[in-house]
C-alpha cells in the first residue's frame, strides 16, 4: 500500500474525527518506506549495526517531527533526508574513520538513485528489488558467484578468493563489474523521464 | 542514474576507492571524476545487502522496535526534580562519553561477530584448554576446531592427570554426537540431546560447549558486561579492537572474565581468551580464529 503525498497527522494526536489514530498511520508510513531507508543506509555506511542503529534513528525524528513535514511532498525522500543527516551527524561524531564514509554530495546522489529506484513497478520495495533479482541472471557466472558469496553468505574477499582458487584482486573485479553491470540493467528499466 | 557511459572496464581506474568491500580500502577523499563511478558502486551494495535480512522475521522486528521507540516517553514536565533528573543524567551521560572506552560499541561488535557466526560458512579455530587444581595436575586439551551453526568437527588430544588419550576427533552433524580415537577402535555415537552421555565417559575433561563459540559470543552479547578497550595491531597488521566481557557466576562454561580481539575491517573475533575459576579449579582457554574453510564433513566417518 502507498500514501500518496505521505498523508501524516501530528505526532500524538488523533486525526480528523475519522477515529484513525496517528501511531496506527505512521505504522503504515513506516512500514511502507523503512526496507528503502534502510538500503540507502546500507549503501552510505560500512558497519551494518551502525546502519540498523541510525534506520532506528530516523524514524524516530521523523515521528517527533511529523508537524514540520509538508504533506503536499513524498514521506519517502524526507525520511531518508532524516537518516543523511544523522549519517554526517554520526560521522563528524566519530570522525574521518575507515569505518564511515559518505560527504553531502554523495549522499544527496545516493538519494536520487533511490528516489528513481521508487519509481520501479512493483506495491513494495521487495517487490522492486525483484527488478534487481532478474538483472542478476545477466551477470556472468564468476560475477554471480562472488556477489553471491559476498552478500548471501557474508563472506569477505580473501574468503571468496580462498573458496573460489582465484586471486583477491580478480575477486574485487567481479565484484566490482557485476555491480556496475546491475547498476546498467536498473537503468534501462527507470522510466525514460527519470533517466534524461 | 547518471549517464556517464559504464562499459565494464570503466571503473578499473577507481578500482582502489571502492570503500564498500570490508577488506578493502577505505579512501578519505575521493576525486570528483571518480564520484559517479563510487556512488553506483555504493547504490547497488546497497540493495545488495538490503536483500539480505529481508525476510518476514526480521522486518517485522525491525518495525516492531522502531514502534517501540516511539512508544516512549521523551518530553519533560514542568516539575523541577524532572529537569534536575534531567541534568543529571545529561551530566552522566557527557562524563561516560568522554571515557576511552564505548560500551555500545562493544556490544556492537560482539554483535556483528556473532552474527557472521550464525551463517552457514564453515570457520576453523584453534583452541587450547587447561583445567588446573589448586596449582598442581590437572587437564589440558588442544584441538583443531571447525564449525559452523549446529555443526562441529574437533580434532584433539586430551591429557588428564597421568593418563593421556590418543588423538580423537569429535563431531556433530545437528543430530548425532559422535567420537572416534585415531586407531579407530571404541568409536561411538550417541543423540545430540543425549551428549552428556558420551563427554561423561571423560570425567568432565571434554565439554562440547568449547565449541560452539557462536553461542559463546551470542551470550557474551545478551549476558556480559561489554567494555571495549584500546586499538591494536594484529601480526599482521589488522586493526584490531580489545574487548573485556565479565559474566556472571552462572555462566555455563567456566570462565568469568573475557579478553576478545575484534577485526576492525572483517568484523569477525580473532582471538579470545577466557580465565575463571571454579570450585577450586581454575580454567583457562585460547581461541585462535584460523578463517574460512571448505568441503567439511560433518557426518561420523563410519
Amino acid at each position: 500500500m502507498r500514501i500518496a503525498g505521505g498523508r501524516c497527522p501530528r505526532a500524538g494526536g488523533r486525526d480528523n474525527g475519522h477515529g484513525v489514530d496517528s501511531r496506527d498511520l505512521f505504522e503504515i508510513l513506516v512500514r511502507e518506506h523503512i526496507d528503502s531507508v534502510r538500503a540507502f543506509l546500507l549503501a552510505s555506511l560500512r558497519d551494518p549495526v551502525s546502519a540498523e542503529d541510525l534506520l532506528q534513528e530516523s524514524f524516530l525524528v521523523a515521528w517527533r517531527n511529523l508537524h514540520r513535514y509538508d504533506r503536499k511532498l513524498p514521506f519517502g525522500p524526507w525520511v531518508r533526508g532524516i537518516a543523511a543527516k544523522l549519517v554526517l551527524n554520526w560521522r563528524r561524531k566519530l570522525g574521518r574513520s575507515k569505518v564511515h564514509y559518505c560527504d553531502d554530495e554523495m549522499l544527496a546522489a545516493l538519494d536520487r538513485r533511490f528516489e528513481q529506484f521508487a519509481s520501479l513497478p512493483g506495491d513494495t520495495f521487495d517487490e522492486q528489488l525483484d527488478v534487481l533479482r532478474g538483472c542478476l541472471a545477466g551477470l556472468t557466472g564468476p560475477q554471480r558467484q562472488a556477489i553471491a558469496l559476498h552478500y548471501e553468505h557474508g563472506l569477505h574477499c580473501k574468503e571468496i578468493a580462498r573458496r573460489l582458487g582465484i586471486g583477491f584482486e580478480a575477486v574485487k573485479k567481479h565484484l566490482q563489474r557485476g555491480r556496475a553491470m546491475l547498476a546498467r540493467c536498473l537503468q534501462s528499466k527507470f522510466p525514460e523521464e527519470l533517466t534524461a | 542514474m547518471t549517464n556517464h557511459p559504464m562499459e565494464p572496464g570503466d571503473g578499473e581506474a577507481w578500482s582502489e576507492l571502492d570503500d564498500t568491500l570490508a577488506d578493502g580500502p577505505a579512501p578519505a577523499e575521493v576525486p570528483p571524476a571518480a564520484q559517479p563511478w563510487l556512488c553506483e558502486q555504493r547504490f547497488i551494495h546497497g540493495l545488495l545487502r538490503a536483500m539480505q535480512g529481508a525476510d518476514a522475521q526480521s522486518r517485522e522486528s525491525r518495525i516492531d522496535a522502531v514502534l517501540e521507540r516511539t512508544r516512549m516517553p521523551t518530553a519533560a514536565t514542568g516539575r523541577w526534580w524532572f529537569v534536575a533528573a534531567a541534568a543529571a543524567v545529561l551530566a552522566v551521560v557527557v562524563l561516560w562519553s568522554l571515557q576511552p572506552a564505548r560500551t555500545l560499541s562493544a556490544e556492537a561488535a560482539v554483535k556483528r561477530a556473532a552474527a557472521l557466526l550464525a551463517e552457514n560458512v564453515d570457520r576453523r579455530f584453534l583452541l587450547d584448554v587447561t583445567h588446573a587444581i589448586g596449582g598442581g595436575a590437572g587437564m589440558r586439551a588442544e584441538f583443531t576446531l571447525t564449525a559452523r551453526p549446529q555443526r562441529f568437527l574437533a580434532d584433539g588430544k586430551i591429557a588428564r592427570g597421568g593418563q593421556t588419550f590418543a588423538d580423537f576427533r569429535v563431531g556433530c552433524d545437528g543430530e548425532r554426537v559422535w567420537f572416534r580415537p585415531a586407531n579407530g577402535v571404541f568409536a561411538r555415537d550417541v543423540a545430540l540431546a543425549d551428549a552428556d552421555r558420551l563427554t561423561s565417559a571423560f570425567g568432565g575433561a571434554l565439554d562440547l560447549g568449547y565449541f560452539d563459540v557462536h553461542t559463546l559470543l551470542d551470550h557474551l552479547a545478551a549476558n556480559a558486561t561489554l567494555t571495549a578497550g584500546g586499538e591494536e595491531r594484529g601480526a599482521g597488521g589488522e586493526r584490531l579492537m580489545r574487548i573485556d566481557a565479565h559474566r556472571g557466576e552462572a555462566a555455563r562454561m567456566p570462565f568469568q572474565d573475557l579478553r576478545l580481539w575484534y577485526d576492525l575491517d572483517t568484523g569477525m573475533v580473532v582471538r579470545i581468551e577466557g580465565n575463571g575459576e571454579r570450585r577450586g579449579v581454575t580454567h583457562q582457554a585460547v581461541f585462535r580464529y584460523v578463517g574460512v574453510v571448505t568441503d567439511v564433513t560433518y557426518q561420523r566417518p563410519w
